[in-house]
């Protein structure tokens, strides 16, 4: 049986978790498509400079999923390998 | 579940322990050289570097041989990396944050000594005083987050396409692992792409801002020449 501050990291990081990657993903998602969108009317636009805003649309895309990426890593790194949780597993491990 | 290949030992000599990374890495190398060697004069190699050739010099805006050399080298070494998920039960050495991170600490050497040859020693140090000597912090920081983006993005990118093929290998294991390796050969396409794109990018920007100033003419009509050697 774990303790109540152990329970209470549990609930805590997992629920921050899930926030970070529905967040996270609400703003980079907003701000892909509104990149794609601008890219794809400036395409029909001007055919001619298709490969050259091709090019530069999947750099900055890149970019945008840069954010998205680090709020991936801090849900993994708050699920699989938690520093607060590990310390808590080994208290309770030393206590019991 | 393993979270990266580096926490698989494969074997160990002496005190120095071999991971799975550096095993995937030299499989990824025995791939990609010999094919690159044995097939330099066809099409395909010729196709592969005229398009490095030309986003370089779309990118960076002169043709520089070094340069090229250098981010082609990191493009078809990370794209030969990405493609290992073809073989079954091996998962892309950039998966592991110690490649992503040794191959960012690379291009911010090679960014320096590029940095130092064109403009000299005071002219990189002169990029972190600009605008003004109060901002050397920042620059300072931006500087070490740039290469550190870099290296999360492309972990980031290929260690959540294997994490998702094996998350759907315990919940759906008959079509899906095949359905998510297809979107991770799309990502691991793109991501080498991006990554020459951006370490282009990080190492000639300061230099073109120095030069553009120093000797104006001179710069642009290297410019325009190396639009127009573009096919």
């Amino acid at each position: 049986m774990l303790d109540p501050s152990s329970t209470s990291i549990a609930v805590v990081s997992i629920a921050t978790a899930g926030f970070t990657i529905a967040i996270g993903g609400i703003a980079v998602e907003v701000a892909e498509g509104m990149a794609v969108k601008q890219a794809l009317a400036s395409m029909t636009q001007q055919p001619d400079e298709a490969d050259n805003i091709r090019s530069t649309l999947f750099v900055s895309i890149a970019m945008l999923e840069t954010v998205a990426i680090y709020c991936l890593l801090i849900a993994m790194i708050l699920l699989f390998a938690n520093p607060f949780w590990s310390a808590a597993l080994t208290a309770a491990g030393a206590g019991a | 579940m393993r979270l990266s290949p580096d926490e698989l030992l494969v074997f160990s000599v002496g005190e120095v322990g071999i991971t799975a990374t550096v095993v995937y890495t030299w499989a990824a190398m025995l791939i990609a050289l010999p094919l690159l060697i044995f097939y330099r004069r066809s099409m395909l190699v010729e196709v592969v570097v005229e398009f490095i050739r030309g986003q370089v010099a779309a990118v960076s805006g002169r043709e520089d041989m070094q340069v090229m050399t250098f981010v082609g080298a990191l493009f078809i070494f990370i794209f030969a990396n990405n493609w290992l998920v073809l073989i079954p039960f091996v998962d892309p050495a950039t998966a592991s944050i110690s490649t992503c991170a040794a191959l960012a600490i690379l291009t911010f050497i090679y960014g320096i000594y590029i940095a130092v040859r064109e403009v000299g020693v005071r002219g990189y140090f002169r990029r972190f005083i600009e605008p003004s000597a109060i901002l050397v912090p920042f620059n300072v920081l931006s500087e070490i987050l740039k290469f550190f983006s870099l290296a999360m993005r492309l972990y980031g990118n290929i260690m959540s396409g294997a994490f998702m093929v094996g998350l759907m290998i315990v919940l759906a294991p008959f079509f899906f692992p095949a359905l998510m390796n297809l979107f991770g050969l799309i990502a691991g396409t793109i991501q080498p792409f991006i990554f020459m794109v951006l370490a282009t990018v990080y190492i000639t920007t300061g230099v073109e801002a120095k030069k553009s100033r120093v000797s104006h003419s001179h710069n642009n009509s290297q410019k325009q020449g190396g639009k127009n050697a573009r096919p």
